[in-house]
């Protein structure tokens, strides 16, 4: 079921809204997954949306992506435990 | 160029941010305030354009040979410089004129990657034409474009899953100009305030279509699996306007007035292209009967682009859109998303396309032309509330972002070129037309429009010569409002009292300039007073920090409609009593009458007349209103009869949008008795409607909802049923 959504979530237009509101959902779904590898790959898959909108507007997306979902995310494993999961979700966030 | 999709979903986030600015340190730059942009120094004028082009799928390159006619633009010059980003240059020469010569005189030329320094066999005077001819290889995957605001990178370009690997994505090339992409693919002075005709014989693989600006005149099959053809533009356009497209495509062919008006659609969306795109040949008549100028061009195309950068870009005669435009059955049941785009690239075909802004600090002169078309569209394909609407839309839109108050509508000073394509240049630009259009009257507005575009057929345009037009026209001096608008930043934020006078049987309206940037606007405000239940309208100037109106009214008056029009670029706050909206909302003269009204009761539910109001505005003729009705409601205080009211909405509304709302109040109230009938809405064929019902019925009975998504899940479903069954997915996964 992970690979489906994502994939769904993959082939989405950047440029929908529908991208964008599928984002939380998604999140919500990487709370929830344990496998390292598909977890990199959601995280992946978000971070490059992230990336994908033109600079210009980046600074009204960004706190968008880092605190509402990475940020969460991030959250979420650590008190969880999971440390390697944690590792992947923060070396995408900026350091401030 | 039509950001409108990305600057929607900028305006979502930033609503979706409001809460987080505290949480994270944003660090604006502002050292574009340092840059001056002047227009580009024009030393040669390029003629015509002529591109024999072969294209490298295995490599994503295009082998090329321009032919570029030049003169002098007025000093003589024996050095010619071309933008040509990326390039193998291998050879330049100066054509012959004498027909008897064999070879071209190859030319000295120094080339940095970027420009093209060529140096002429002689002096030219201004007079005197040159045909330089170059063969090169473009390169645009090993350009290191910059990404900018508007775009997601700017290749110029783009060759789309060339190799075929990915077999969901269909083989395409299409081009990207704007701002100065061309020259990644051909050498030219790639500015906007150059113009010239063309030629482009393009060898494409003969299983695939072409579109260019112009028309289409030759095509000849070729023995490699290519077929050459020739498309010839004989009128002048910028460079940035130039496109190649090619792809595996149906071509649904239209028409107005003889010209043709084709829409180049991959062909699984073949049967929705005349409701995608049908209008467009009652937009063009829309347009030239307002602008009393005729379409400019041969031709009409549109066609969409995979992986597209942009939201839609208005490439002279052959608008090209993001792949998004195609939309399925059940999408086109919502409405057609793209609608509005698809007016704002045609309305560019004469602001932008016919008459270019000289340089990129006057974008706005092309793109709140564009962006303002969406309203003319509206206002009269459905009505003035549905354009007052799109103006309203527009006006939120910009006030979402207050960082972008500060930036001039035509600015000299910015940071990279693209940075001009925000929502100053588009929506505050829309909205500031909208107000000189009420200022100067209907007639005078677009009689002005028609003298601007007349005057500067084929040629480039600026405020300033938007400013003489229009002077021209009206007769009036107009530095006021160009300077504060065009050439000023930030807008006013209005606070409004009244004050009623039982001896002097009078009312006190008082204007009240809150602004923090200390600019003072001078703004003719309308202002209607209702006495009686009689309408008395005012005309009143705001120039000065506190401005002070008394009008008669021998009773307190039943409302005091500032701004009754409600036309103004402006932030108010009105202090007036809920009884003035409510009287406002059944004396209405406009949408925004109504909105506003709305939107107060929705703020005050205790009160039994504003109860009322949101049931007779459920009842209301504008989608919209009924749709802010409903969704105002708190779900804890609806009683059975409101309910009642609200099912019937659900079931029979003739807009999916507030059907979509009632469903998700009648969600809210998570009652076993609508299990059935969300299940059957679930089922429907509009996405809207079976999202809504879908995330209904999930709290009414899980189980059942999560077996319906599951269900959903192996079907192509899109929007906000797409996004419903992934959220119970990802739910109960």
């Amino acid at each position: 079921m992970f690979d489906f959504i994502a994939d769904k979530y993959e082939t989405l237009n950047i440029q929908s809204e529908e991208k964008f509101q599928m984002t939380m959902p998604f999140t919500k779904l990487l709370i929830n997954t344990t496998n390292e590898v598909k977890f990199k790959r959601g995280i992946d898959l978000i971070v490059s949306f992230r990336e994908s909108i033109p600079v210009g507007y980046r600074v009204q997306t960004d706190p968008f992506f880092n605190v509402r979902v990475l940020a969460e995310i991030l959250k979420a494993k650590k008190q969880l435990g999971q440390q390697n999961l944690v590792n992947i979700v923060s070396s995408q966030l900026p350091k401030f | 160029m039509n950001l409108q999709k990305y600057l929607v979903l900028v305006c979502f986030l930033i609503l979706a941010n409001s809460i987080l600015k505290a949480q994270e340190i944003i660090k604006e730059d502002t050292s574009w305030k340092k840059n001056y942009r002047s227009f580009p120094t024009k030393e040669n004028d390029l003629v015509h354009t002529k591109l024999v082009a072969h294209f490298d799928y295995t490599n994503s390159t295009l082998n090329g040979e321009a032919w570029l006619e030049l003169h002098p633009h007025f000093y003589a010059t024996n050095l010619l410089k071309l933008d040509a980003k990326g390039m193998d240059i291998y050879n330049v020469s100066m054509v012959s004129i004498d027909k008897n010569a064999s070879v071209n005189k190859p030319l000295k030329y120094t080339y940095d990657g970027l420009i093209l320094n060529i140096e002429l066999d002689k002096t030219y005077t201004a007079t005197q034409n040159y045909t330089i001819y170059i063969k090169y290889t473009a390169k645009p995957n090993e350009y290191k474009a910059k990404g900018s605001a508007a775009i997601t990178d700017a290749k110029g370009l783009y060759f789309i899953n060339p190799l075929g690997k990915d077999k969901n994505k269909p083989t395409q090339i299409w081009t990207q100009g704007e701002t100065e992409g061309t020259s990644v693919w051909i050498p030219i002075i790639d500015k906007p305030n150059q113009k010239c005709t063309q030629e482009f014989q393009l060898y494409v693989p003969s299983k695939y279509v072409s579109l260019s600006n112009g028309l289409l005149v030759k095509q000849v099959p070729q023995n490699d699996g290519t077929r050459l053809d020739v498309w010839k533009m004989d009128q002048v356009h910028a460079p940035y306007l130039f496109f190649i497209g090619i792809g595996d495509y149906a071509v649904v062919k239209d028409s107005y007035k003889g010209k043709e008006v084709n829409y180049y659609i991959e062909k699984e969306y073949e049967k929705q292209a005349r409701q995608i795109y049908g209008k467009t040949p009652q937009m063009i008549a829309l347009y030239e009967k307002l602008l009393g100028v005729p379409y400019p061009w041969a031709k009409y195309a549109q066609i969409s682009g995979r992986d597209y950068v942009s939201g839609a870009m208005e490439n002279t005669s052959c608008t090209l859109h993001s792949d998004a435009v195609q939309q399925d059955a059940r999408e086109l049941k919502d409405g057609n998303a793209w609608e509005g785009t698809i007016a704002h690239e045609l309305f560019h075909q004469w602001f932008g396309d016919l008459v270019t802004a000289e340089s990129w600090s006057n974008i706005t002169v092309n793109e709140s032309f564009a962006d303002y078309s969406q309203t003319l569209w509206l206002e009269n394909s459905k009505g003035k509330d549905a354009g007052d609407y799109e103006n309203y839309t527009g006006l939120r839109n910009y006030f979402s972002s207050p960082n972008d108050a500060e930036k001039n509508l035509v600015r000299f000073y910015y940071g990279e070129r693209e940075d001009v394509f925000d929502l100053v240049s588009y929506q505050k630009g829309g909205r500031i037309l909208h107000m000189l259009r009420h200022f100067v009257g209907d007639d005078a507005f677009f009689k002005s429009l028609n003298k601007y575009l007349t005057d500067n057929k084929f040629s480039n345009g600026s405020a300033i010569k938007l400013k003489l037009a229009f002077e021209a026209v009206t007769g009036k001096d107009l530095n006021w409002f160009f300077n504060q608008w065009y050439f000023g930043n930030n807008h006013p934020f209005i606070s409004i009292t009244q004050q009623y006078d039982i001896n002097k049987k009078q009312v006190l309206v008082k204007l009240n300039q809150t602004q923090v940037h200390n600019k003072l606007f001078e703004i003719p405000v309308g202002i209607d007073v209702y006495v009686d239940g009689k309408r008395n309208h005012y005309e009143v100037w705001v120039k000065n920090k506190v401005d002070s109106f008394y009008f008669p009214a021998a009773k307190a008056p039943d409302n005091v409609n500032v701004d009754n029009d409600k036309i103004l670029l402006w932030v108010k706050n009105d202090s007036k009593p809920l009884s003035q909206f409510i009287y406002q909302y059944y004396h209405a003269r406009n949408f925004m009458d109504r909105y506003e009204a709305v939107s107060e009761a929705a703020e005050n539910l205790k009160n039994s007349e504003a109860q009322q109001l949101i049931q007779d505005a459920m009842k209301d003729t504008f989608y919209i209103i009924r749709g802010k009705a409903i969704n105002s409601l708190n779900p804890a205080t609806i009683t059975e009869p409101l309910e009642k009211i609200i099912f019937n909405i659900a079931d029979k509304d003739p807009s999916n949008t507030v059907r979509e709302e009632a469903i998700n109040t009648l969600g809210a109230l998570n009652k076993e008795v609508y299990k059935d009938k969300m299940i059957t809405w679930a089922h429907d064929s509009s996405y809207s409607i079976a999202g809504a019902a879908l995330d209904a019925l999930d709290e009414i009975d899980s189980t059942t909802a999560k077996q319906i998504a599951f269900s959903f899940s192996k079907q192509v479903i899109k929007k906000r049923l797409n996004t419903t069954v992934t959220k119970l997915l990802a739910k109960y996964v």
